[in-house]
């Protein structure tokens, strides 16, 4: 959906985003194409959903817009600037702030030395966000309110083993939105919390996507997951995005071939009886050290055409901002980069 | 509960694990009565800390201090294990019940091929190296890895092999009951189901009964005949897969429901259940739901409520039943 008024210009834009990570001794040049030529953009206010199974390249991909990681080739733009280019060397204390991220495991992303109001007070300090102690508490106390961690005054006393997972994930939450950022990439934020919270934190994403026009990147290896909190879910497989679209199309109307043996393994009580089409893909993920051109799927692909083993197919657009990169609908425009080929 | 034609296979009745921290006693399985038939699949559900796993360790005594099993009985075929000796339970563990616990496939011997590592456990419960080689080769090809794969080394397979491995090696005596614990939680979606599916084969040609644990209530759907619906150490729902799925009785059960977004029918905001599970050191009064319930009643945070049969095969440990 557009966002009215804001300019629909996207909040970020990477583009052909790719990273090598070498292994082996200086003799060898071995290298794990963790992440190759990976482009989406976010929009404000939107969540866009990045699915795929352990060793997809996600994380690795949103640790790069994070500028935790460099990444070894393509564009990162935020709001038009390529930020590879102008804050090459490290991001700026003004990336960082309106970048944010959470991460995966809420116990070990907080010191268990330091009250919650420690964690929270923080990022308010460093960015220069409170006037004066009274002020910076009552910021605090706001934020945690904001999270639903009430009673805020007694939360902020407490130490991070005191919380439960679910209420440490929204301490993270907390500290993430402390310096009003615009973007929030979030790493499996509710994989390791118990099943019955789950949904408060999502929700709780949902709450200030809407309230607040933040946007969020979140990572999952959960199609129903996406499809809950995701505007637009992009697929990932073996460090490709293979179908990107609205979250209904994907779940609905999937065109990919992983895509759809993906979300014929997912399990769906609500399906009852009904059987998805029947996908026969057998065997694993490949190996990412210096892979063979052409599509990453196609040594399981049902579908698999000779094409398909010389180079990664470009994107083919399908109907609204459905698209794909796949043989089966066309060779797609921008080929991929030499990158993919060259190995 | 409901009387059966013949004895169950496993009967737990009223069973209790305590652990002695230093700050207090946990009581983490408060009298839990279960019983799983031949060639049966139950599924047991509850989120971390439910004590389903500590169920799961009592029934074949493989608990260690500080937990302590402070009462009840495990009766298996009739046997009260525990009762058993030492020589005894040596007889029952692994060829009667076997257990795949949650990531095994990281337990596997670095430093030995898969082979010997099966071979040796088949050796240690009587067989000849002859036949343990031949049934090794027989295993493999039952859970669907080429047999010439069993000289590998466990680095050299894919987590999905290696857990399959571990499958194969609580197969190999022949056990009449395997009890799953989360299987396939570190396992991707795609090789889970793949996994499962042959799970799913093979019980139906073994005529093996299994007790299936995990979180994901939506994987018991697809595979279990029953499902056991459990709450800070307690049971609180039990009934067939898909009833329990059409029309859970029990607040949690409906809450559970509420917190999987589901890839079919329409999307609906979902709510979860508000609050965290409670401390065991100072559980709930009554109900140790009530915090949590939107159904809750004076009555709740009195008396606990019982186990009360509502249709011949659906019980529920709720006041408002």
């Amino acid at each position: 959906m557009e966002v009215p008024d804001i300019s629909t210009e996207p909040l970020l834009d990477v583009r052909g985003l790719s990273k090598r990570f070498p292994i082996g001794s200086i003799f060898e040049t071995r290298k794990v194409h963790a992440v190759e030529d990976v482009s989406f953009s976010v929009r404000p206010g939107q969540v866009v959903a990045l699915v795929g199974e352990s060793g997809s390249g996600k994380t690795t991909t949103i640790r790069m817009v994070a500028r935790l990681i460099e990444a070894t080739g393509g564009e990162i733009r935020f709001k038009g600037t390529d930020i590879l280019k102008t804050e090459p060397r490290r991001a700026s204390l003004e990336y960082r702030r309106k970048v944010q991220m959470i991460f995966q495991d809420p116990f070990g992303s907080l010191n268990p030395v330091h009250t919650i109001e420690h964690h929270v007070a923080r990022p308010l300090v460093i960015h220069n966000k409170a006037a004066s102690r009274a002020d910076l508490q009552a910021r605090v106390h706001e934020l945690l309110e904001t999270v639903e961690l009430k009673p805020a005054a007694e939360i902020a006393r407490r130490y991070p083993h005191q919380l439960s997972g679910g209420q440490r994930q929204r301490v993270a939450i907390a500290r993430a939105l402390a310096v009003d950022p615009e973007l929030i990439l979030a790493d499996e934020p509710i994989s390791m919390l118990d099943v019955s919270i789950r949904m408060g934190v999502l929700n709780l994403i949902q709450s200030l996507k809407e309230g607040r026009q933040i946007a969020f990147v979140y990572i999952t290896h959960d199609l129903a997951s996406a499809r809950y909190v995701g505007d637009l879910v992009m697929v990932m497989y073996a460090g490709h995005v293979v179908e990107g679209g609205p979250g209904e199309e994907i779940i609905g109307a999937a065109v990919h071939p992983y895509t759809q043996l993906l979300l014929s393994a997912v399990p769906d009580p609500h399906a009852g009886l009904r059987t998805r089409a029947g996908v026969e893909a057998r065997g694993e993920v490949p190996s990412l050290i210096d892979p063979p051109p052409g599509c990453p799927f196609a040594a399981r692909c049902p579908k698999v055409m000779p094409e398909c083993r010389v180079a990664m197919p470009g994107v083919t657009h399908l109907r609204g901002e459905h698209w794909v990169r796949c043989y089966l609908y066309g060779a797609g425009e921008n080929p991929s980069p030499a990158g993919a080929t060259a190995a | 509960m409901s009387q059966m034609p013949e004895a169950p296979l496993l009967d737990v009745r009223g069973l209790r694990v305590d652990y002695l921290t230093a700050n207090g006693r946990v009581r983490a399985v408060n009298g839990v009565s279960l019983a799983v038939k031949e060639g049966e699949v139950v599924g047991l559900a509850g989120e971390s800390g439910s004590g389903k796993s500590t169920i799961a360790h009592a029934i074949l005594r493989i608990l260690r201090p500080p937990a302590l099993i402070t009462g009840g009985e495990v009766l298996f075929a009739g046997q009260d294990t525990l009762k058993m000796d030492d020589a005894q339970l040596e007889a029952f563990r692994w060829s009667r019940v076997s257990i795949v616990f949650q990531s095994a496939m990281n337990s596997l011997n670095p430093v030995l091929s898969v082979r010997e590592q099966l071979v040796d456990v088949m050796q240690n419960h009587g067989l000849t190296k002859e036949q343990a080689n031949r049934r090794a080769g027989e295993l493999f090809q039952l859970i669907g890895i080429e047999p010439r794969r069993l000289d590998s080394y466990p680095h050299e397979l894919s987590g999905g092999m290696r857990q399959r491995t571990v499958i194969a090696m609580a197969l190999a005596l022949n056990p009449d009951l395997l009890i799953l614990d989360e299987p396939t939680t570190a396992l991707d979606v795609v090789v889970q189901k793949d996994i499962l599916l042959q799970m799913a084969r093979l019980r139906e040609a073994l005529g093996l009964a299994v007790l299936f644990i995990t979180h994901d209530l939506s994987l018991l759907v697809e595979f279990s005949g029953r499902i056991l619906i459990m709450y800070a150490g307690e049971l609180v729902e039990g009934a067939p897969a898909r009833t329990l799925f059409d029309q859970p009785l029990h607040p949690y059960t409906v809450g559970l429901m509420n917190s999987f977004p589901s890839i079919s029918g329409e999307k609906r905001r979902l709510t979860g259940i508000p609050g965290s599970p409670p401390d065991l050191i100072s559980p709930p009064t009554g109900c140790r739901f009530h915090p949590r319930c939107p159904k809750a009643m004076a009555v709740c945070s009195q008396a606990a409520p019982e186990m009360k049969i509502v249709s011949p095969e659906h019980s529920v440990a709720c006041h408002l039943y």
